[in-house]
């Protein structure tokens, strides 16, 4: 089985932008604040909640930082189990976009949103980056599973 | 890649354990702010942790009817019609069924887990979500990579 190198590409730069980043978020949650990756208010009180929800999910993220890794060495030894760690990522990509996206949609709507508008801007088309990716990514797997 | 007693068995398995969480997260869609949805989602006479907890639930609820609920039934389909692209889509499903599950671990356990107790907690309230998405994932590796089991 071969996955196509600009697969492969695409697929690390957004395991460093996503799994990894969240690393730094375990490890460093106030330098991680301090690049911007952080809803700029997330730290203060009222939000305990919803940082508690960012760190379970950092946690979570563990999981495809993991099966990403998985997923390049087996894809480069040409084995076809693969497929199932890339699409374990691309799931949990547009699994937690659509979660993200709606979730911070409603948070702004009511008010309760820890990341200002300006932030917004540039969270909401990152996180729309890794639903088309995943999205693209299933159907690509899809696609060389039935190879 | 016909399926078998054990592709069978699974997707039984994902139907009784989903079926109530895609009705309960139906009911979120429907009508959020009912004492009904919130015996349903966090538990009998409970109320949300703040408004933030609330808008997240609302958000994985979407997430669970737009993709989750959709992955789950074509991929379960697609097993049980042999195609090669139901165990993309059944292992995708599990994938997300373990993922959010291990987000609730760390969001929920400390208030669910001391009312419903370790039994409940780990079978229909918790663990079913775990067991079956590792299983799902597990098995659909296993069959991709040709193994008839």
């Amino acid at each position: 089985m071969e996955v196509s190198a600009w697969f492969i590409v695409v697929f690390v730069l957004m395991w460093i932008t996503g799994p990894l980043t969240q690393v730094l978020f375990l490890i460093t949650p106030k330098l991680h604040h301090r690049l911007g990756l952080t809803e700029t208010n997330a730290l203060k009180p009222k939000f305990k909640w919803f940082l508690l929800g960012e760190r379970a999910t950092a946690y979570a993220d563990m999981t495809h930082l993991v099966s990403g890794i998985a997923f390049i060495w087996l894809a480069l030894l040409g084995y076809k189990s693969a497929l199932i760690f890339g699409l374990y990522s691309c799931a949990c990509y547009v699994y937690f976009a659509l979660m993200v996206i709606s979730r911070w949609l409603l948070l702004t709507k009511h008010g309760l949103n820890p990341a200002p508008r300006g932030q917004l801007v540039v969270y909401i088309p990152y996180m729309v980056l890794f639903l088309l990716f995943g999205l693209y990514g299933l159907f690509y797997l899809w696609g060389l599973a039935q190879l | 890649m016909q399926p078998t007693l054990f592709t069978w068995a699974l997707v039984v398995f994902g139907v009784v354990t989903l079926m109530p969480l895609i009705w309960a997260q139906l009911s979120m869609l429907i009508r959020p702010d009912s004492q009904e949805t919130r015996d349903l989602i966090i538990g009998k006479g409970e109320d949300w942790r703040d408004k933030t907890h609330f808008k997240l639930a609302l958000g994985a609820a979407w997430a669970d009817w737009l993709f989750f609920a959709p992955l789950f039934v074509t991929g379960s389909i697609g097993v049980l019609l042999g195609q090669s692209w139901g165990y993309v889509l059944f292992g995708a499903a599990g994938a997300c069924s373990l993922y959010i599950n291990i987000i609730l671990w760390f969001t929920e356990k400390e208030y669910v887990y001391p009312t419903r107790g370790p039994l409940r907690y780990f079978t229909y309230y918790w663990g079913f979500f775990v067991y079956w998405g590792a299983l799902a994932l597990a098995y659909s590796v296993v069959r991709i990579s040709g193994i008839e089991l």
